[in-house]
């Protein structure tokens, strides 16, 4: 049987002793303040969204005999995940949808190291149908978008690649 | 229930995420909690080099970077041997795409693993929670960063419930545990087969 030795330490960070210090913000005001300064950053959240939906169509349409190599689904895959998360932070969860699933396709089809680039081109025509500036759609027609985007998912077997958003480590409870 | 209030006015923040609007946003959220404008790399590399010459007192890194995974920034600030780097707070932001990489990061020895998009609300909690609670830090063969064998955030109360029943350390250890927030950092060796 062998013995490994474990060390284990009770470290003051420097972090936990600034923050007892006196003074400071309350959680209340920290919080008024920073979704304030999140709500400033709404109209260049736009416009790096628009950015990035016109970097993904220029891949995308650059296609040629319905075949995209493995670097340019990279390149779409690591646009639309950085989308993803802008597009949930300024709630638009119709244009989150279509980016989840255009990442769900995109990662599914370099796993199967296909480079069909039909499923991506059409989560990029729903993505520009979504887009913050074309014209706004209705609920009914948002979900039947995301209706059809998810046969195409059912089609190739690409199952989310969360499971579940319920994903963080560690209880954010804390004693006043 | 009293206000939870947070002086981060002399915390100094890496921020470490290859998208550049994300990385303002989260700058942003933070100097609105009162922190230092914080440092913000878009590379492990780059990280590496900046806390080889300077210390932060938190770091929120992304799960994935371009030329490096999170799992090797953190394994790397976890074995920086006598340097209190190695027990700085780790929160890593895992983004759509880089769902897998939750529990890497969190064996890798990161205190916390969170799911973007963050709120404000979400990160000025945890980030309580992360600097008020009190974990032991342990080395082992394999593994270096906090203790993940937790059950409650707050001190468990009572009999055969405090955190020194179940992380192996004898009353010496208890003791540190409850030492007043300044003291230096201690350390008992102790064996497991």
């Amino acid at each position: 049987m062998t013995r490994a030795s474990k060390t284990i330490h009770f470290p003051t960070t420097r972090l936990s002793e600034l923050v007892s210090r006196g003074g400071g913000i309350t959680r209340e005001l920290a919080v008024e303040e920073a979704k304030k300064s999140v709500e400033d950053l709404r109209d260049l959240a736009l416009e790096t969204i628009l950015q990035a939906i016109g970097a993904i169509e220029a891949i995308a349409y650059s296609a040629r005999l319905n075949r995209m190599d493995k670097v340019d689904m990279m390149e779409v895959l690591i646009k639309a995940d950085h989308l993803v998360t802008i597009a949930a932070t300024f709630g638009l969860r119709a244009l989150e949808g279509v980016l989840k699933s255009l990442c769900d396709v995109t990662a599914g089809l370099l796993a199967l190291s296909s480079n069909d680039a039909a499923p991506i081109v059409v989560h990029v025509q729903a993505m520009r149908l979504l887009a913050p500036d074309s014209p706004p759609l209705g609920t009914e027609q948002s979900g039947r978008i995301l209706g059809e985007l998810s046969r195409v998912r059912e089609y190739f077997h690409f199952a989310p690649l969360t499971i579940s958003r319920q994903s963080n480590c560690g209880p954010p409870e804390i004693a006043s | 229930m009293a206000q939870i209030r947070l002086n981060l006015r002399s915390v100094t923040t890496l921020i470490v995420d290859c998208d550049h609007f994300t990385r303002g946003l989260i700058a942003q959220m933070v100097r609105e909690f009162g922190a230092n404008p914080p440092v913000v790399c878009d590379s492990g590399k780059a990280a590496q080099a900046h806390l080889q010459h300077h210390y932060s007192d938190l770091c929120i890194l992304e799960a994935v970077f371009p030329d490096m995974d999170g799992a090797e920034l953190i394994r790397w600030i976890r074995r920086q041997d006598k340097s209190q780097l190695r027990f700085v707070p780790i929160i890593v932001l895992s983004s759509y795409t880089q769902y897998r990489h939750v529990t890497v990061a969190r064996d890798a020895g990161a205190n916390l693993v969170l799911t973007k998009p963050i709120s404000p609300q979400a990160l000025f909690d945890h980030l309580a929670w992360v600097a008020k609670v009190r974990r032991p830090f342990i080395e082992a063969g394999k593994y270096a960063g906090p203790d993940r064998r937790f059950r409650t955030s707050d001190s468990p109360a009572g009999e055969k419930k405090r955190e020194t029943d179940y992380t192996e350390v004898d009353h010496a250890g208890a003791a540190l545990l409850e030492q007043p927030s300044g003291a230096t950092p201690e350390s008992r060796k102790t064996a497991i087969t």
